[in-house]
């Protein structure tokens, strides 16, 4: 058996009592016997206590108990969040095992109140920044469009786990694009909710006034009601705000009356793919016949609230590991020593000054939103590169194709969605973006671009030939 | 320092004190990645609009002060 393709579909199924939980979670157990040692989807599995928790939810729904969208979906859960089922690592040979033992990650206290089934715990890069090292003993993610090319990060696991179909969906976090990246390159959607919008407490943090926990499932559909479940404000949360998440509403295939500006301007002229631009346009074409309004906007202070994110997070995150980079230099991942160290180079007022941009940037960007809904850009300029090329990129030629930062630096919330490929058949992404906690107004154009294209259930050959076979 | 005396390496010198135990082979990486960095951050310093802004991260005097690993349910 394989997983229904959404986890919209499974649930219905569920109720339907064409399966169960259990089998759904027998399914996701199945695929990563098949494919986790080839794709490096988990860190961790938790095999006996996901069916555990399908059989109890499997019950509560015979009983009359029902606890919504992801009542026994099976699920994975980025190894930088506590869940005492099992150790975090953060993929890294640094961080305390003490650390989160025996705990939940408020994320995953509310996932598991929402009834889902958590298989195990995904593939990160170390600390969730930089890129894999073949020296450390951790499994390397790859892409299941192509093995030879790198998943995206950092929240690789649950990218590739859901796009190969071992899980209908699971958490990510993004700092600097982690959701966003790997779902691009994955083929899968994946949701950045506003900051503040998810508490983050017990998730290892990367820039404390930069990340952000959020979905990534095959459906933007999925993500509003994976969002809905782990969004709200928790007192053990300083940065968690109390605003109120609108249900889904307006899912009905039409974007009439909603506004959509298509920034060109920041996103094109560098070295794009030779897809990218048509795929693009046709993304763009899609909005408008279904009824959208579009036109073409400038994204003001681009290049430098790009900059203040990288001042921000290399700072925030060397305050976090100065003592252990200082003692125990070598156990770092070698991308994690540049990439973290390099805050050692930006100082005090380098690093006050990127706040004061980032606050110019959202007075930019927040009278853009005067004459626009939502904003849309491509994810990425070039699809996913092979993991030599990774091998041989620095930091800087890692990042350059993205464009993602941008929007950690401003807070917004963005939504990317598979919209075509490349002639070497790897996923291209289409990115949208609203003003802050308008995540409702994403996902219904979201769900409008996946009612009218199917790039969202392509599925990858590794899991085709799986299931052929 | 005395006439004659090396010129000290900046970006060894902000490294070391961090304690910071980089290679040669990283010292110069991090050097090269400074100096792709330093126009941006100092581009940050002439954005016309940031001349009398307020940083972003705001200090509150009365946050919320429950720790997540003391207030578990």
């Amino acid at each position: 058996m394989s997983l229904p393709p959404t986890m919209g579909d499974a649930a219905a199924a569920l109720r339907r009592g064409e399966t169960s939980s259990v089998a759904l979670t027998e399914a996701s157990i199945a695929g990563a016997d098949a494919l986790d040692e080839r794709l490096g989807v988990y860190v961790t599995r938790f095999d006996d206590h996901a069916l555990e928790r399908a059989d109890a939810a499997d019950r509560e729904l015979a009983a009359g108990t029902d606890r919504g969208p992801l009542h026994g979906m099976p699920i994975g859960v980025k190894d930088i969040l506590a869940m005492r089922e099992g150790p975090t690592t953060a993929q890294s040979l640094i961080l305390d095992d003490a650390w989160g033992r025996d705990r939940d990650a408020i994320v995953v206290e509310r996932l598991k109140a929402a009834g889902a089934v958590i298989t195990g715990k995904t593939t990160t890069m170390e600390f969730a920044v930089g890129a894999p090292d073949p020296d450390k003993p951790f499994p390397l993610p790859r892409n299941p469009w192509d093995l030879e090319r790198y998943t995206g990060g950092s929240s690789s696991g649950t990218a590739n786990g859901v796009a190969a179909g071992l899980m209908v969906a699971g958490v990510g976090t993004d700092t600097g694009g982690s959701i966003r990246c790997p779902a691009a390159f994955c083929g899968v959607t994946g949701l950045m909710p506003t900051y503040g919008r998810v508490p983050n407490a017990g998730c290892v943090p990367l820039g404390w006034s930069l990340d952000r926990i959020g979905p990534l499932a095959r459906s933007a559909r999925d993500c509003g009601d994976f969002l809905a479940a782990i969004a709200g404000p928790d007192p053990r949360d300083p940065y968690a705000v109390e605003r109120p998440l609108p249900a889904a509403a307006g899912l009905d295939g039409s974007l009439a009356g909603l506004r959509v500006g298509v920034e060109r301007a920041n996103h094109f002229g560098g070295e794009e793919d030779p897809a990218t631009a048509p795929v693009f346009d046709a993304a763009a074409a899609e909005l408008e016949a279904l009824g959208a309004s579009v036109v073409e906007v400038v994204i003001p202070h681009y290049a430098e609230a790009c900059t203040a994110l990288w001042v921000t997070m290399v700072a925030e995150a060397l305050a976090y590991h100065r003592g252990d980079l200082a003692g125990r230099w070598d156990d770092y991942f070698a991308s994690t020593r540049l990439t973290v160290g390099s805050g050692a180079l930006v100082s005090a007022a380098d690093y006050v000054q990127a706040q004061r941009v980032r606050r110019v940037a959202q007075r930019g960007l927040s009278k853009v939103f005067e004459t626009v809904d939502l904003i849309a850009m491509p994810s990425s300029s070039k699809p996913a590169m092979t993991l030599d090329q990774l091998a041989r990129e620095d930091v800087g030629g890692m990042v350059a194709p993205l464009h993602l930062m941008y929007w950690n630096a401003v807070g917004n919330p963005t939504l990317v969605v598979p919209m075509g490929f490349t002639a070497d058949q790897l996923p291209l992404s289409l990115q949208l973006a609203a003003p802050p906690f308008g995540e409702a107004a994403l996902v219904r154009a979201g769900d409008a671009y996946q009612r009218a294209t199917d790039w969202h259930l392509r599925v990858p050959p590794v899991s085709a030939a799986r299931l052929s076979g | 320092m005395p006439a004659g005396a090396p010129t000290p390496d900046p970006v060894a010198m902000l490294l070391a004190a961090c304690g910071l135990a980089a290679s040669a082979d990283e010292r110069r990486a991090l050097a090269e990645i400074e100096a792709t960095l330093r126009p941006g951050i100092e581009a940050l310093y002439e954005v016309p609009e940031a001349r009398y802004e307020v940083p972003a991260p705001v200090f509150r005097a009365d946050p919320e002060l429950t720790p997540w690993d003391e207030g578990g349910r």
